[in-house]
């Protein structure tokens, strides 16, 4: 009975494979993966966030990769950031993540969920929270940026040199639960102290705006219409602060920006804007983009790499 | 034509299976080419279709972004206003609250950015990248015209170039409308900026790739420029379609599904932007390749099925055809040829095929049996018919059923004659009935019987014949036939006897042989041991028989013989054997006589009939004999041979003593020559075996402490009875050749000795005993020069001779001769045992010996005997006349040697010096030995003092001789008076002299004193009393009196 039965088990094989022969191919194969890193940053209002974008973007172009650049909204956007960084992570849409946070506090989950993910992070422009990081398992995480105290300190300090005559002085903040917003402010109240001429009436916040600057500074001034000297925490605020003040005729007051932007860099030099501090924008994306490249690979980067502040001010 | 049962079988095979298969198969291909098909086209037709309305939905979701943005009324106002290029602030805030806006309608998937052109020429850009400035100009201005220009109000641009060339996003598929301004004062819209939504391209592809169409068909959309929004290659995106196929897809525009002319099918549909399309072909092949895909399966299982059929067929051929033609071949085989020896078919399983098999090797295994059988029978037949004996076959109740040629040959029946009759026919009568009662015993049980039987031939004369019979048993074990072997042996029993005659009795005499006489002698010496009386052995040499045959020639010589043998015969008495060894020699066994002196009588009748005159013919002969005895008793192990030599020698004896007498055989003076014989034999066997060894008993001088050498002596060590001195071999020798081997042998042993210490440093001279017998053998001394030069590391001057006095003093010139030949090679001689035999002066003058040895005898007794004592210094003073070396033997204690040296004898040998001991003790001793401390005081004595140590003697000999009276061994005491005893007639005199006065006062009273306890001792002793305690104190004074002499001895001498 065996051979019989193994005949029968060998056509009914043969048979079943004819069956099984499907007349369509393979799927085609997929084209050669691009490193994908995505470059998450706080506005696309603010024309620094496009100059850190076109340092990215050199760094794409030089190592070879994708880059995906996602922006909120404004400023205060962080929630919508954290939505968009999950987003990324959800979907696989990229290998690493460079973020300029719009919170030191509120992307630290996100942070650790890429983490958890696979998907390396580097924190650019402003520090995400230290304390809450290491409480998070993320010590380390590498960061760069500029020494934002620094800044403001030599922004300030360029802003008062020489005054020797009493002067009311008034700080417009970035957002608050920014890293970088405070280090600037205290950088800027450490350089006015440092000049007993000069007293700080009173530091706001306009959260990085150039509209609410406006609207800030108005309130300012109508509280404490003698004032001489504005530290803005940005060039945005600096200009909607600098709209405020040729709106009402107040040229005498000396203002100060961070940022450098462009289009500030001219209103230095025709002398409505006192100083500004190049943070080096562009540098930031660019290093940021590399740093993101290089824990790819499975190299180290520093956890902290500080960039070089540079006053930009009127010749003398 | 004929097929065979594989063939047949693989055409059932195709006829039954692949004939249906192929016509099966190729109905199905064709229905399911018909079928496929259809599928193919309504499949085209569903897929265009799903993919048109899935994009059509996604332009719809753009349109609708489009309509939302156009219509914010924040953008509408942002955008109403021109900002100058100064006004950085409004720029950027305008900037700003754009953006805000626009960034909530970003998430729409695929959108790569959306741009608001004002026809002041700002530009407000959300998006994929906010590097925005690199714009392409007159794009932008063919952009903004055509979307003026364009009929709808949202323009679909179609797939071209990103405006932005910083996008990543090259090609962008381009939808625009124109924002407007409702201007109250002209109630008018007026245009004031220029929206676009830029869109993904690959959004569409992924999209398409989710429900994705086989690579065998294209699918394609087109928008109104003919431009490929989608196609499989995405390197094509962007680029014009071939003008054929957009002229295909132009000739059947709206068609749902056609046949183009080039045989593809082409399925296509509008889609919702205007002018756009999506296309589905499937080219021909395609459409078919499934059918052609179940026509090569269905090929392919044709095959398969051939295969299997193949393989079947194979199987089958192998497994079930092969056997049944290999059986049908071997039947085939046995037909022609009946006899052919076939090999049994392999093992095949256990199926009917195997069984088959089996039951063919069942079949050949029976055939062979019964060809063996058939055989068996075939030869049984022959042997039955041509056997030389005579075979009856006969049933159980013994009538006759077959016989062969031989019994009727053997009896002189025919077959015919005794068929059905019994056997009984042929008996003689010869046999009683008790025989053949036992036979049929036998035939019962065991069911054979052997033996030889008296028979009657059919002409009357009787014959013996042997006969086997064998009762023939059925299955169960009842007789069914008898079967009866016999051949006729009677010449053979004839010839039996006429050579048992031959062999046993001598054909002249008639008397019995050698053969016989050794069988009867053995068996009457066999009756001694049973009976205890004795045998005598006669050997009988006829005396001048050969004269007889030399004078009268050998007839009457036999004749001569034949008479003797037949009277001894008839002289003796009946039971007495005389047989002829051969020649004149004969033999009488005279068994169970009643004493050795019961044989006399015979033997001298013997000699007396054997001594009376012969007549043969005319002649008269007479011959004597010569009778040699022996006796065997009951005690004596004595084999016959041995016996019959006893006799050869006796007779030899008597021969030699004169003829014509008897000598009987000492057995005794025979037992002593065969032991000597025998030890000879052992010792020469000792010496081959190497049982002989030399011992060394070192010769010292005594005084100085010097060994001067050794004495070689003989032992043997016997295997069984340990170390033999020589007395136990040497006497076995004496006088025999053996004695010179075994002192050759010494004298070789010695001198490699010699060579040996030598080797070892060892500076030792060594002395040989010599007996006369082999100083005396010719050639002596050449052969002492060979052994001398076989061993030249033994210095010339260390090999001494010692020859015994009285050896030396049998042949006084020829030894004398021999000394000087041997002082020539450097060999001394010393003279052994010297005074024990008769020398004197003269001799020793005549004898060139170096050196006398002292009889041991001698100095072993000097300390008590007087006389010995005297004779040694007789001795010693010959030697030193002679100017001869002495030296003693057997110094046994250290006293001793100390008298000896006092005599001025300083060299000496015995146990008190050393024993003699193997070769390898030596060095040893050497090294241990030291002379006793009293010999170096012991000085040579001045003449005078000599009565002195003679006086100490006799009075140890007088002490000894009343020790033994008083022990019964000597019948008279020594002389009891003081005056009377020698040591008393000394004492007399020395008092005379001036000599140490007062110690031979002392002396002399201690001798008086000796003599009185003496007295009262033997009173004692004759009254029966204890005389231990006296004997004590008669030692304890002459332990005093010798002490004063030895005083006397060392004190200086008088004068």
């Amino acid at each position: 009975m065996q051979p019989i039965r193994c005949l029968a088990f060998l056509i009914l094989s043969v048979v079943l494979a004819g069956c099984g022969e499907r007349v369509g191919s393979e799927p085609p194969a997929p084209a050669v993966a691009k490193m994908r890193v995505a470059l998450v940053m706080k506005t696309l209002t603010n024309p620094f966030f496009i100059e850190m974008e076109r340092g990215a973007r050199k760094a794409e172009n030089e190592l070879g990769i994708e880059l995906i650049v996602k922006t909120a909204a404004q400023e205060t956007s962080f929630e919508q950031q954290v939505v968009i960084v999950e987003e990324l992570i959800h979907n696989k849409r990229v290998d690493a993540l460079v973020i300029a946070p719009a919170s030191a506090y509120h992307l630290i989950p996100t942070v650790r969920k890429a983490r958890d993910a696979g998907i390396p992070v580097v924190n650019i422009d402003a520090r995400l929270d230290a304390t809450q990081l290491e409480a998070a398992g993320l010590a380390g995480l590498p960061f760069i940026s500029v020494d934002n105290e620094k800044g403001a300190y030599l922004a300030v300090k360029a802003l008062t040199e020489g005054v020797v005559t009493l002067t009311n002085a008034v700080i417009l903040e970035g957002v608050r639960t920014a890293e970088n917003a405070h280090a600037r402010k205290r950088g800027a109240v450490r350089a006015f102290a440092e000049n007993p001429a000069i007293s700080v009436l009173a530091s706001e916040t306009a959260n990085w705006k150039i509209d609410e600057a406006y609207e800030v500074t108005e309130q300012m001034f109508k509280r404490h219409p003698d004032i001489g000297f504005l530290f803005a925490a940005n060039d945005m605020m600096a200009l909607g602060a600098l709209r405020f003040l040729s709106d009402n005729g107040q040229s005498s007051v000396k203002v100060a920006g961070f940022d450098a932007l462009p289009e500030l860099r001219t209103m230095v030099e025709q002398g409505k804007l006192a100083v500004t501090v190049d943070q080096r924008a562009a540098e930031q994306g660019y290093q940021g983009v590399l740093y993101a490249v290089r824990l790819l690979k499975g190299e180290k980067v520093p956890s902290e790499t500080l960039l070089d502040v540079e006053l930009v001010r009127a010749p003398k | 034509m004929q097929l065979n049962l594989t063939q047949r079988f693989i055409a059932y095979l195709i006829v039954l299976g692949i004939l249906p298969l192929l016509v099966v198969g190729f109905w199905a291909t064709h229905l399911s080419n018909q079928a496929l098909e259809r599928e193919a086209r309504s499949s085209a037709i569903q897929q265009v279709h799903d993919k048109a309305t899935l994009l059509n939905g996604q332009m719809t979701q753009i349109e609708a972004l489009i309509a939302n943005i156009s219509g914010v009324e924040e953008i509408i106002k942002a955008v109403s206003v021109e900002p100058s290029d100064t006004d950085l602030f409004t720029q950027l805030a305008t900037q700003a609250r754009i953006g805000y806006v626009l960034n909530n309608y970003i998430n729409l998937d695929g959108l790569v950015s959306i741009d608001i052109f004002t026809l002041g020429g700002r530009h407000y850009h959300v998006g994929d990248t906010l590097v925005s400035n690199n714009l392409d100009a007159s794009a932008r201005e063919r952009l903004i015209d055509e979307t003026l220009a364009a009929p709808g109000r949202i323009h679909w641009a179609g797939i071209q170039a990103n405006l932005n060339r910083d996008s990543a996003h090259r090609q962008v598929v381009v939808v625009a409308q124109v924002i407007r301004r409702f201007d109250m004062e002209t109630s008018r819209e007026i245009p004031i900026a220029l929206l676009v939504i830029n869109y993904d391209p690959h959004r569409i592809r992924r999209e398409f790739s989710k429900a994705g169409v086989s690579d065998d068909r294209l699918l394609i959309v087109l928008d109104g420029r003919n431009r490929l929004v989608y196609h499989p290659d995405p390197a094509r995106l962007g680029s014009h379609a071939e003008p054929d196929l957009i002229a295909q897809l132009a000739e059947k525009r709206d068609a749902v599904a056609v046949e183009t002319a080039s045989g593809a099918l082409v399925s296509q549909v509008a889609l919702h932007a205007p002018e756009w399309r999506i296309a589905i072909l499937v080219p021909e092949e395609t459409l078919f390749s499934a059918a052609q895909a179940i026509g090569r399966t269905t090929t392919l299982a044709m095959l398969v099925s051939l295969m299997i059929v193949a393989v079947g067929a194979v199987s089958f051929a192998r497994r079930i055809v092969q056997p049944i033609r290999d059986v049908a071949g071997r039947f085939r085989q046995l037909r022609d040829q009946p006899d052919a020896v076939l090999l049994p078919l392999g093992p095949r399983g256990d199926d009917e095929i195997g069984n088959l098999s089996q039951g063919f090797n069942a079949f050949l295994d029976g055939l062979y049996a019964r060809r063996k059988s058939e055989a068996k029978l075939r030869l049984a037949a022959s042997v039955f018919s041509h056997a030389r004996e005579g075979i009856v076959i006969t049933d159980a109740d013994g009538h006759i059923i077959e016989v062969n040629e031989a019994f009727t040959r053997i009896t002189g029946y025919s077959r015919t004659e005794v068929l059905g009759r019994n056997p009984s026919i042929l008996s003689s009568g010869r046999q009683d009935r008790a025989f053949y009662d036992a036979m049929w015993r036998d035939l019962r049980c065991p069911g054979y019987w052997e033996g030889e039987v008296w028979n009657q031939s059919k002409a009357g004369h009787e014959y013996v014949q042997a006969l086997a019979i064998a009762a023939v048993r059925g299955n169960d074990q009842r007789t069914t036939h008898y079967v009866a072997l016999f051949s006729d042996i009677t010449r053979q029993k004839d010839n039996e006897r006429q050579l048992r005659q031959i062999a046993h009795f001598d054909s002249l005499t008639g008397l019995p042989n050698r053969v016989l006489l050794a069988d009867r002698l053995a068996q009457a010496v066999v009756r001694v041991r049973r009976s205890g009386r004795p045998l005598a052995l006669a050997y009988i040499d006829l005396d001048g028989f050969k004269a007889v045959n030399d004078v009268h020639g050998h007839d009457v010589g036999d004749q001569l013989l034949m008479a003797l043998a037949s009277r001894m015969t008839e002289c003796l008495r009946e039971g007495d054997t005389v047989a002829r060894l051969g020649g004149d020699e004969f033999v009488a066994v005279l068994a169970d006589l009643s004493n050795q002196s019961a044989a006399r009588d015979l033997i001298d009748r013997l000699l007396s009939v054997i001594a009376q005159p012969v007549k043969v013919d005319r002649v008269v002969v007479q011959v004597s004999g010569s009778i040699g005895v022996t006796y065997c008793e009951q005690k004596d192990d004595i084999d016959p041979d041995q016996l019959l030599r006893q006799a050869d020698q006796a007779m030899y004896q008597a021969k030699v003593a004169g003829k014509n007498r008897c000598h009987i055989f000492d057995t005794a003076r025979d037992a002593i020559l065969r032991g000597r014989h025998e030890h000879l034999e052992r010792i020469r066997e000792g010496m081959l075996k190497h049982e002989f060894v030399l011992h060394y008993q070192r010769k010292v001088n005594m005084r100085s402490g010097a060994v001067i050498g050794a004495e070689a002596l003989i032992r043997w060590q016997h295997p069984e009875q340990g170390l033999l001195a020589p007395i136990e071999f040497l006497p076995t020798i004496a006088q025999h050749p053996l004695e010179v081997e075994l002192g050759r042998w010494v004298i070789d042993t010695a001198l490699t000795q010699i060579e040996a210490w030598q080797a070892e440093g060892i500076d030792l001279k060594v002395s040989v005993n010599i007996n006369g017998y082999h100083l005396h053998r010719p050639g002596f001394v050449d052969e002492l020069q060979t052994m001398l030069a076989a061993h030249p590391n033994a210095p010339r001057g260390y090999l001494e001779l010692e020859v015994l006095e009285s050896s030396a003093l049998e042949d006084i010139a020829m030894v004398s001769a021999l000394i000087n030949a041997s002082a020539a090679l450097g060999v001394e001689f010393a003279l052994d045992d010297f005074g024990t035999g008769y020398s004197s002066l003269t001799y020793l003058k005549r004898l060139p010996a170096q050196v006398l040895k002292i009889d041991q005898s001698f100095v072993r007794d000097m300390l008590q005997d007087s006389d010995d004592l005297a004779i040694l210094e007789g001795v010693l003073g010959m030697a030193n006349a002679f100017r001869r070396r002495a030296i003693a033997e057997g110094v046994e204690t250290v006293a001793h040697g100390e008298t000896l040296l006092r005599l001025g004898c300083d060299l000496g040998q015995g146990y008190g010096i050393a024993r003699p001991m193997p070769a390898a003790d030596l060095p040893a001793w050497r090294e241990c030995w030291r002379p006793d401390p009293r010999w170096a005081h012991a000085n040579c004595l001045d003449r005078d003092l000599l009565p002195v140590l003679i006086a100490g003697v006799e009075h140890r000999g007088w002490i000894l001789a009343l020790g033994e009276h008083l022990d019964g061994k000597r019948d008279t005491p020594p002389p009891l008076d003081p005056h009377q005893c020698r040591f008393g007639n000394w004492l007399d005199k020395a008092k005379h002299q001036p000599f140490h006065a007062n110690t031979i006062a002392t002396i002399e009273a201690l001798h008086l004193q000796v003599h009185a306890r003496a007295t009262a001792l033997l009173e004692c002793h004759s009254q029966g009393h204890d005389t231990v305690a006296g004997l004590n104190d008669l030692h304890a004074l002459t332990n005093a009196l010798l002490s004063q002499l030895e005083y006397l001895l060392r004190a200086n001498p008088p004068n």
